[in-house]
Order: structure tokens, then C-alpha cells, then sequence
């Protein structure tokens, strides 16, 4: 069970990078979690691209794979966190600025994503990496439609 | 000393994510992408109880910032959609940015309410 072991350092690393950049001050205006949304918009953009280049090439190996995307990217980025930085600044009268923070996130989020994504296959065209869809790889992934409806 | 026990959490959080959500979308063979909404928002629970709750800041820094950071996920949840979206299920992918955002925010809210009330 080689892959829990990859999936722990990434664990281990993801959370403590986060809780480095969270504890760093980058900027004045304290309202809004900036060092949050930076995060988590970075490690949407890595997840997608490292997902997207395990599907369509054979440069990462199922077990990195597991090991940056279910365990770096995974413990890097956090939800929790998002919900409690919302709520605080519901709590705190600032319900607009909640708003923004929540709304940019998840429309930030799915940009970085496809960009993610996007980036990956570009990159991969680039280098000339012989790339198509190996549908065994997709077995990870947890949106893969098996046929069933919703 | 700090990063060790958040990298401890980490480590334990990441595998428990892992674990369950495959556990739970492996079960419940479905489109919408439930291990990992149930990983979410019972996150966003259990951070409401602990970081309204009387710990100190070793057991804070290891169970919220620790585990519970790295048990929830908002690269899952973003790429997940994406791909609903992609795959052209676009009422699928709403309802998943919708229900996660919204009952994250409840059950967080939730467990702050248990925590006061149980004056933990």
C-alpha cells in the first residue's frame, strides 16, 4: 500500500506550506482572508494540472499523482477554513464583504481549475508528449460517468 | 515545533479524506461527487465545535489547523465541479457549488451553536 505513504507526505507537507503562507502577513487590509484565497486558488490550478497530466500522459505515475493531488493539494487546500472566515465576517456585520470573499473563491476557484487544466494539455502538446486518454486513468477521478443517472 | 504537528495532522487528515471519500463514492456509486461533499461539510462541522470550544493552542494547531485543514479540500470541490461542468452536466455542477457552499456555512455555524450551547 505504497500510495498511503505518498499520500501522507503530501499531507504532511500541503498542511504545513498552509499553515506557513496563513501565518505570514501579506497584506494591510485585514477584512478579507487574502492569504486563504491565495491557497486555495493555487492548489485548485496545481490539482487540475497534475490530474490532468496523469490522464492524458504517462510523465506522473499513479502513486505521485495520489501523492501531490489526494495528499498536497488536498491538505493544502481547506474548506473549513473558507466556511469559518465566512461566517466570521457574517458575524462581524461585513455581510457584502462575505459575499465577495465566498463568491470570488468558488468563481476564482473554477477559473484555476481550467486554467489548471488548460495549462496542462498546452504544456503537454509543447513538449511533444505523446498524450491521449487512457480511460484505465480515469478510474481515479471521481466525476466519471459509469453509465448511471443522477 | 508548531510544523510538526500540523504536518502530523496532515498526514492524518489527508489519509482519512482519502479513505472515506473513496469509501463513500464507492458505495454510493452516483454522478455527484458525495464522498467528497460529506468530507466538506462534516469538516466545516467539527471545525465549528473545536474553534468555538475552550482548547488550547497545540490541540488547536493540531486538530483545526492540522486535520481538519487538511481533511477538507477546495481543490477537490473546484476541479469535481469543473468537470461536471466540462461533462455538461451544468445542473449537477450547481448544485454542488450551491448545497457544499451553503451547507458548509450551516453546519459551521451549527457547531458553533453546539459548542455554546454545551459549553464546551
Amino acid at each position: 500500500m505504497k500510495k498511503y505513504i505518498y499520500i501522507g507526505i503530501g499531507g504532511f507537507l500541503g498542511a504545513i506550506l498552509r499553515f506557513t503562507l496563513e501565518n505570514t502577513k501579506i497584506s494591510n487590509f485585514t477584512l478579507i482572508p487574502i492569504n486563504t484565497l491565495l491557497i486555495n486558488l493555487t492548489g485548485a490550478f496545481i490539482l487540475a494540472f497534475v490530474t490532468t497530466a496523469a490522464i492524458y500522459t504517462s510523465v506522473v505515475s499513479s502513486n505521485i499523482k495520489l501523492g501531490i493531488c489526494a495528499g498536497f493539494a488536498g491538505a493544502y487546500t481547506t474548506f473549513s477554513t473558507l466556511c469559518k472566515e465566512t461566517v466570521s465576517l457574517i458575524n462581524s456585520n461585513h455581510i457584502l464583504l462575505a459575499v465577495c470573499y465566498i463568491a470570488i473563491s468558488l468563481i476564482l476557484g473554477l477559473a484555476f481549475a481550467y486554467l489548471g487544466e488548460f495549462t496542462s494539455i498546452k504544456l503537454a502538446s509543447k513538449l511533444n508528449l505523446n498524450y491521449s486518454v487512457d480511460l484505465n486513468k480515469l478510474e481515479d477521478t471521481n466525476c466519471k460517468n459509469k453509465g448511471n443517472s443522477i | 515545533m508548531n510544523f510538526l504537528i500540523v504536518g502530523i495532522g496532515g498526514i492524518a487528515g489527508s489519509l482519512t479524506r482519502f479513505s472515506l471519500g473513496n469509501f463513500i463514492n464507492k458505495k454510493f456509486k452516483s454522478l455527484f461527487p458525495l464522498g467528497t461533499f460529506i468530507i466538506n461539510i462534516t469538516g466545516a462541522l467539527l471545525l465549528g465545535i473545536l474553534s468555538s470550544s475552550h482548547i488550547s493552542r497545540s490541540f488547536y494547531i493540531l486538530l483545526c489547523d492540522g486535520f481538519l485543514g487538511a481533511y477538507t479540500t477546495f481543490s477537490s470541490f473546484m476541479y469535481e465541479d469543473f468537470k461536471l461542468f466540462k461533462l455538461n452536466y451544468k445542473l449537477h455542477a450547481c448544485t454542488y457549488v450551491i448545497m457544499t457552499t451553503l451547507i458548509g456555512l450551516a453546519f459551521y455555524a451549527l457547531g458553533t451553536t453546539i459548542t455554546y450551547y454545551a459549553g464546551f
